[in-house]
């Protein structure tokens, strides 16, 4: 009897030893480059805290997701860091980490205020969707002279006017619909004049894009002074059809567009994929605002640690807004500077 | 323990022993087979459940996405055709999308007075609009297309049917100035019960849809209208996920979700009651098994142990018996073979003792019995008077000589007669001791016999039994003696022969029936009492010391002569 406590104890024992905390990581879907991207950024950034990460690819299924928080909202998992698919379905997770304690960091996707506000383990680490159309607009301003009454030799028919064209991504998406009105506004607010020749959806994706493009070159051909879409994919696709359609021509083959003396359009994106930074060295993309995922990957990783380490937030590295979010700056990028 | 284990007995060990083997292993086999049993068809239940779930869920999202998709459409169209001023053209492309898709009932844009811009109705429109909480919402959160819960149309004045509306902010365009509104859609509620009914969810399942705040939105369950029956405060506890339940006495898997860009959740009870109650019956099953062949086996078990002890504790009672002086008893058991050979043998051990017993009893019995017998020879009265009065006779016709050797004589038979130390002699003391008795006899009689012997000298010195001649010759001379003639012989012959000592008496006379002398075979073999003791009582003697190799037979031929040989083994030292 005594010899099988005495073993009990020790299995007690080792298995309280092997305890390390893992933190799940619920990404929306790993088929986004992007996303993948950020997870990979996550995994690297937590190689040295004294936590596990292990990921969910939700398949970009609320459903799917659902069943995998519900398999880990439990006491062993303190913390989940979570990508939804579904903002709208947030407000039942952060119910359910109520009734298990749970804490939980939600990235990339910003849940409804009013669903924040329910629980007070709960927190956001995401970049603002208005911020980077107002560094994409401070890029345009940028390329056209700082000075809105007198714009430099990009305004083409010197009207003093930016006459542009928008690809906007899906129709009714949160994030289409700021950076599309606040890229705009922006200008606006500095004074820019802007006459936006058509707002063309593309639904976020290269291809159609390049579709699109064909149809708007026919409407507005020479009359485009600038393409602004609401992500680099878009933006890359419509490049495509420009190539095709002279409007960027590599006169001397090098495989790189001297703007000097080769023809080009200004064309801006938002993400700053590494194929965008490629073609930016490459001097067809004009510029994009980098969604800065590593520095959200690293801002995830070290709250999470603080936060299982029971940390006071107060002398947290990244500045936390409202108690709950932290915001993570875009940064532009351009061949300019 | 262990101690204790050794304080049991046998039969006591096999029944624990054996109920603790099987009873550990069964136990084992029950529950890992229950362990995978039940693991199975928790996850097939889990599996299944969530797999028709998600089949709801689905249809219900494709139905409602698609719905958003129409509305995103027609916000693009909105703003295109106000900016051109063409909200006749938006009047159509409204009526159109109810033709188009049967489950819009109605499509209406209204400024942010709650008025009518465009719309797909032809009925007088509610003027109270912006008191609904549909048209609050869309303004408060501009982002996000907001359901309502199922009601009655309020877009019109008196509307009777059952709509889900869809609102959301959306920008258009008026003198070039950009104006926020609310485009709201109608649905008709019809698809919402199609789509429950879509899905197998057993005998009673049902779906229920709830939304943000618990609030029932659709309960294809016609117990369930409020968002405290049953049903609906199951979801709300479980919040998300699934979880098995027992609702109304029926075993339900009830999957708890969001359902896509809505603010809704959906929770899917699926009936499986048979699958769970199968586990039951199986635990049951199983369990009653378990119980079965422990119950067998514990029978079965005290059967052997009996069928071991039960003999062993007879020949205890047995042994007792033997103990106590009782060899008469027998002991009969039924059981194993090993435990009905013991006993066999036991009882064979038994009746070995017994035989050893009564050998050592008769053989002091007839120890004393020749004692006696001799001692009655020696003193008997009758045999000393008509010797003394022979030896007087002797004397008187101044036979002195004959006086001397029948004194002599006499006084020799004593002497051997009483001498009781040795059983066995050798030969030539018998024979001596035969000699002197003839002596004494030949005067008694008036030398009405002669005698003779014929001894081998390479015997004489074998070991007889002591006393043993001297019946046969007193027969010998009783039945010799015949009254008409003057002289019968007796010749007592001793020789060896094939390992074997014989000594016969022969007597001339009438001599004896074969009957007669069956008869006396007979009645020496017998246990009974005899008159004819003396010849019994050597037969008796020569059958104890030498056992079955030793004999006493006669020979006669009616009126020719009598003889009785004598026949034992070569005689080794030892002791009676």
């Amino acid at each position: 009897m005594k010899r099988i406590s005495v073993i009990l104890l020790v299995l007690l024992m080792t298995a309280c030893e092997a305890q390390i905390v893992t933190v799940p990581v619920f990404i929306y879907d790993n088929s986004d480059a992007y996303m993948a991207e950020f997870e990979s950024n996550i995994r690297s950034a937590a190689l040295t805290k004294d936590y596990l990460i292990r990921s969910f690819n939700s398949q970009n299924s609320q459903i799917i997701q659902n069943d995998q928080i519900d398999q880990f909202m439990n006491d062993d998992y303190p913390v989940l860091m979570i990508n939804p698919v579904d903002r709208l379905s947030v407000y039942a997770i952060i119910e359910k980490a109520k009734q298990s304690d749970s804490t939980i960091i939600f990235f990339n996707r910003e849940p409804l205020p009013e669903d924040i506000a329910l629980y007070d383990k709960v927190y956001y680490v995401g970049a603002d969707a208005i911020q980077s159309a107002q560094l994409q607009a401070s890029l345009i301003m940028d390329l056209f002279g700082d000075d809105p009454q007198n714009l430099n030799q990009y305004d083409k028919n010197n009207d003093g006017i930016i006459q542009a064209v928008i690809l906007k991504g899906e129709q009714g998406h949160q994030d289409a619909e700021a950076r599309t009105k606040h890229v705009i506004e922006s200008l606006v607010d500095e004074k820019y004049q802007i006459e936006v020749l058509d707002v063309s959806i593309a639904n976020w994706d290269k291809e159609i894009a390049q579709t699109q493009m064909e149809e708007l070159i026919t409407l507005y051909g020479d009359d485009m002074e600038i393409l602004i879409s609401n992500n680099d994919a878009m933006a890359l696709g419509a490049i495509e059809t420009l190539k095709t359609y002279k409007y960027f021509d590599d006169l001397n083959q090098d495989g790189l567009i001297d703007r000097t003396i080769e023809p080009w359009l200004p064309v801006v994106g938002i993400d700053g994929l590494e194929v965008s930074i490629e073609s930016i060295k490459q001097g067809y993309l004009y510029g994009t605002i980098k969604n800065d995922s590593e520095s959200m990957a690293d801002c995830l990783v070290q709250l999470t640690e603080w936060l299982l380490q029971d940390k006071p937030l107060i002398d947290f590295p990244y500045k936390i807004t409202n108690g709950k979010y932290l915001w993570i700056n875009y940064q532009k990028l351009s061949l300019e500077k | 323990m262990i101690k204790r284990l050794n304080d049991l007995s046998i039969g006591q060990m096999i029944f624990v022993i054996s109920i603790a083997i099987v009873g550990i292993i069964l136990m084992l086999a029950t529950v890992t087979t229950n362990q995978l049993i039940f693991t199975r068809t928790d996850k097939l239940i889990e599996t299944t459940s969530k797999e028709i779930n998600k089949q709801v869920i689905m249809n219900y999202e494709n139905y409602l996405s698609n719905v958003i998709d129409i509305s995103n459409s027609l916000q693009g169209y909105i703003v295109d055709y106000t900016k051109d001023n063409k909200v006749g053209d938006l009047n159509r492309l409204f009526l159109a999308t109810t033709n188009i898709e049967k489950n819009i009932r109605s499509v209406a844009l209204l400024d942010q007075e709650g008025r009518v811009i465009a719309s797909s109705i032809n009925d007088p429109i509610n003027a109270r609009i912006t008191d609904i909480d549909w048209f609050r919402q869309a303004i408060e959160m501009v982002d996000i297309h907001h359901f309502s819960g199922l009601h009655t149309e309020n877009i019109i004045l008196n509307g009777t049917d059952e709509v889900v509306t869809i609102s959301k902010y959306v920008q258009y365009i008026k003198n070039n100035q950009t104006m926020n509104g609310v485009l709201m859609i109608d649905l008709n509620t019809r698809n919402f019960k199609t789509l429950a009914s879509q899905t197998n969810l057993g005998i009673a399942g049902h779906i229920i849809i709830t939304d943000q705040n618990n609030g029932l939105i659709y309960s294809s369950d016609n117990d369930c209208t409020s968002r405290i029956c049953d049903s609906a405060i199951i979801a709300q506890n479980i919040v998300l996920g699934g979880r098995l339940v027992n609702l109304n006495d029926l075993n339900m898997y009830v999957n708890v979700n969001t359902i896509k860009d809505t603010r809704w959740k959906i929770a899917t009870f699926i009936n499986v009651d048979e699958i769970v109650t199968m586990k039951t019956e199986i635990l049951v099953q199983m369990i009653l098994i378990f119980l079965g062949t422990l119950i067998a086996v514990a029978l079965t078990s005290l059967y052997f142990a009996r069928r071991i002890t039960n003999p062993m504790n007879k020949l205890k009672k047995h042994i007792k018996l033997i103990e106590q002086g009782d060899f008469e008893s027998r002991v009969y058991v039924e059981g194993q073979k090993e435990v009905i050979l013991l006993a066999d043998a036991f009882n064979n051990m038994s009746d070995k003792v017994k035989e050893l017993m009564i050998k050592v009893l008769n053989e002091q019995n007839e120890k004393r019995k020749t004692h006696f017998i001799a001692l009655q020879n020696q003193i008997n009265p009758h045999f000393l008077y008509n010797t003394l009065d022979s030896i007087v006779a002797l004397s008187e016709n101044n036979r002195n000589k004959d006086v001397e050797l029948a004194i002599i004589a006499l006084s020799k038979f004593f002497r051997m007669s009483i001498s009781s130390e040795m059983n066995l002699v050798e030969l030539k003391d018998e024979i001596e001791h035969i000699r002197n008795y003839l002596v004494i006899q030949q005067i008694r009689y008036r030398n009405a016999f002669k005698f003779d012997f014929e001894i081998d000298e390479e015997i004489l010195h074998h070991k007889v039994i002591k006393l043993s001649l001297q019946p046969l010759v007193e027969n010998a001379i009783l039945h010799g003696i015949q009254p008409d003639e003057a002289f019968t012989t007796i010749l007592i012959k001793a020789y060896f022969k094939d390992g074997f000592t014989y000594i016969e008496v022969f007597n001339e006379g009438y001599g004896i029936s074969q009957e007669r002398i069956n008869e006396i075979h007979a009645m020496m073999q017998s246990d009974k009492q005899s008159s004819s003791l003396g010849l019994k009582n050597v037969y008796q003697r020569l059958k104890l010391y030498y056992g079955d190799l030793a004999d006493l037979t006669i020979e006669s031929e009616l009126d020719e002569y009598t003889k009785v040989i004598m026949k034992m083994p070569l005689s080794t030292e030892g002791e009676l």
